[in-house]
């Protein structure tokens, strides 16, 4: 039997362990994509309510998100490097699953009740936000997730639907998107 | 007294294989020879030495017409695992006393 000396043994586990904590489990590329997309339909939805005289018309525009977004997000995540799944990097994915499972049940409620969705979303975002920037030790996503509390509550004063919608984009842009480029520059770096 | 150290852990190749599963959900024959840096005889038979005592799973398979392996950790080898990792630390406890 090839024995091993205790101190030899523990080198192993930690030379073996440290390989799956240097992983980078996000390089931001979702958080560019998926924040672009929100930013093209929240700001064409604001012109559209500032131009013309449509109004629930113009929800239409978040149509494409689903419509661009998923087969990108496929297109995405073939091209990333595959790495096996650490514990960590499993509940990162899960996280994001269960925030796609709940928005799409807060649209469903808000719709039935005849209720804006957006304060709401922007709650869940900022949560599932939070927690990334956590999992990811990343301090631009926990300052996102704060942005997107605020832009959940400044949602009640504003009371027309292009501004609720520019804010909505603007929120994004430095809470989401902003964060993700940064993660991106990190990714490479590393 | 130096705890008793399993054997089948005790072993620099198969001690890796299972450190990386251990933090990892599961992983390819590739990922293992790349971290381990062993020869891929050698990590075939580590694999099913542990394989044999039930420490790790193994699935193999056929990937876009190429062989595939994939190896994850039991509840038993996890349980193994960390009775190894405490007998370590007990003793490194014991050897830092004396």
């Amino acid at each position: 039997m090839d024995a091993l000396q205790t101190t030899q043994s523990l080198k192993v586990i930690e030379e073996m362990i440290e390989i799956s904590k240097s992983k980078i489990i996000d390089d931001g590329r979702f958080f560019i994509l998926w924040g672009v997309l929100i930013i093209i339909a929240s700001f064409s939805q604001a012109a559209l309510l500032l131009a013309t005289d449509l109004t629930h018309q113009t929800n239409l525009v978040w149509m494409l998100l689903p419509v661009l977004g998923a087969p990108m997000s496929i297109w995405l995540g073939k091209q990333s490097t595959k790495h096996p799944a650490t514990i960590v990097s499993s509940i990162y994915l899960q996280i994001w699953k269960g925030f796609g499972v709940a928005l799409m049940f807060i649209i469903a409620i808000s719709i039935l009740y005849r209720i804006s969705p957006t304060p709401f979303i922007l709650i869940l975002m900022a949560f599932a936000v939070y927690i990334s920037g956590k999992i990811l030790k990343f301090k631009p996503l926990i300052f996102g997730s704060v942005l997107f509390v605020l832009g959940a509550i400044g949602y009640k004063f504003l009371n027309h639907g292009a501004y609720q919608a520019l804010m909505y984009g603007i929120v994004v842009l430095f809470g989401y998107v902003l964060p993700g480029y940064l993660l991106q520059l990190k990714s490479k770096k590393s | 007294m130096f705890p008793n150290l399993d054997p089948l852990l005790h072993s620099e190749l198969r001690l890796a294989i299972m450190s990386l599963l251990i933090s990892h959900e599961q992983a390819d024959f590739n990922f293992l020879k790349e971290h381990t840096k062993a020869t891929s005889g050698n990590l075939s038979t580590q694999i099913s030495k542990l394989k044999e005592a039930e420490y790790i799973y193994v699935e193999k398979g056929f990937k876009a017409n190429f062989p595939y392996t994939l190896c994850k950790i039991t509840p038993l080898g996890i349980d193994r695992f960390e009775t190894y990792v405490s007998a370590l630390q007990t003793y490194l406890t014991q050897h830092k006393i004396n």
